[in-house]
């Protein structure tokens, strides 16, 4: 746009108010993806940590996962530890989910290796439980 | 003869545009016509791609939650000139929100996004070179 900056600044100044009602609806988490797959991270950064505050009940949402799915992959470990820290704080929970298990296997695919380790350990742990689990298996 | 059938062929042409242009915006919301006019657009020269978009302009919003006159909506974001991308936004501004969450309208916002983060690129692009600029004298 002619006033290059301003674009995306408008959009994110539209739906800033409004985070988690986007991140739960069924068009609105396509938008919310887009803007982590085509903003410099310092930009979404507010929407980050509005994931991260309400983290307990995206985690098991069906269009939350995604974002998650998306902030992790988009962004900086520096800017996704505090994330990271809340979803390993719960990641028995997560495994057994039929949603949060999603953001499970991103982060042993591609996770930080630090939280890769702290899952293995749970996994290690419940293996016999988790593997009867119909998500976690 | 070969002089007649291209003279016969541009007429063609000639009233084939016009034929759509007559109905622009109810060929829009049509699903053949929809596809006809992104044709259209695509290998339209400057002053076509004006014609057609002073006609859209008005019909902006409502084109966008069209179930097929988003795809034209689209396709101006995509190759029409920059004038008529920023527009466009601007019809926008102030319907984010809603049109973030709407099942046709939330794929302008997300082409919006891809559209501009070149202009974004461009514009941090340009401030780097600016500020080297600067620094070296």
């Amino acid at each position: 746009m002619r006033s290059n900056g301003p674009a995306q600044d408008e959009v994110l100044g539209e739906i800033s108010g409004d985070i988690i009602s986007l991140i739960e609806d069924q068009n609105g988490n396509h938008v919310i993806q887009k803007c982590f797959e085509t903003m410099p991270s310092e930009k979404v950064q507010f929407i980050i940590e509005e994931v991260t505050k309400n983290i307990d009940s995206l985690a098991f949402h069906p269009y939350g996962c995604r974002v998650i799915q998306r902030t992790l992959e988009h962004s900086p470990p520096e800017i996704t530890a505090p994330m990271l820290n809340k979803l390993m704080s719960s990641a028995q929970k997560c495994c057994e989910d039929q949603y949060g298990n999603y953001i499970m296997q991103y982060i042993l695919e591609k996770g930080p290796k630090a939280e890769k380790i702290t899952l293995l350990d749970v996994l290690k742990n419940n293996f016999v439980k988790l593997s009867m689990n119909k998500f976690a298996r | 003869m070969l002089k007649v059938i291209i003279i016969l062929e541009f007429r063609e042409k000639i009233n084939y545009f016009l034929a759509v242009m007559a109905h622009l915006i109810e060929n829009c919301r049509d699903q053949n016509g929809s596809r006809l006019i992104q044709q259209q657009f695509e290998k339209s020269n400057e002053q076509e791609k004006e014609h057609i978009f002073s006609q859209i302009i008005p019909h902006a919003y409502s084109l966008m939650t069209d179930v097929f006159g988003n795809y034209v909506i689209q396709k101006v974001l995509e190759l029409g000139p920059v004038d008529q991308k920023l527009r466009l936004f601007e019809a926008m501004q102030g319907h984010i929100q809603e049109l973030a969450k709407h099942t046709y309208g939330c794929r302008v916002v997300q082409r919006t996004l891809e559209v501009t983060r070149f202009y974004e690129e461009v514009n941090l692009f340009s401030i780097g070179i600016e500020k080297q600029w600067t620094s070296t004298r």
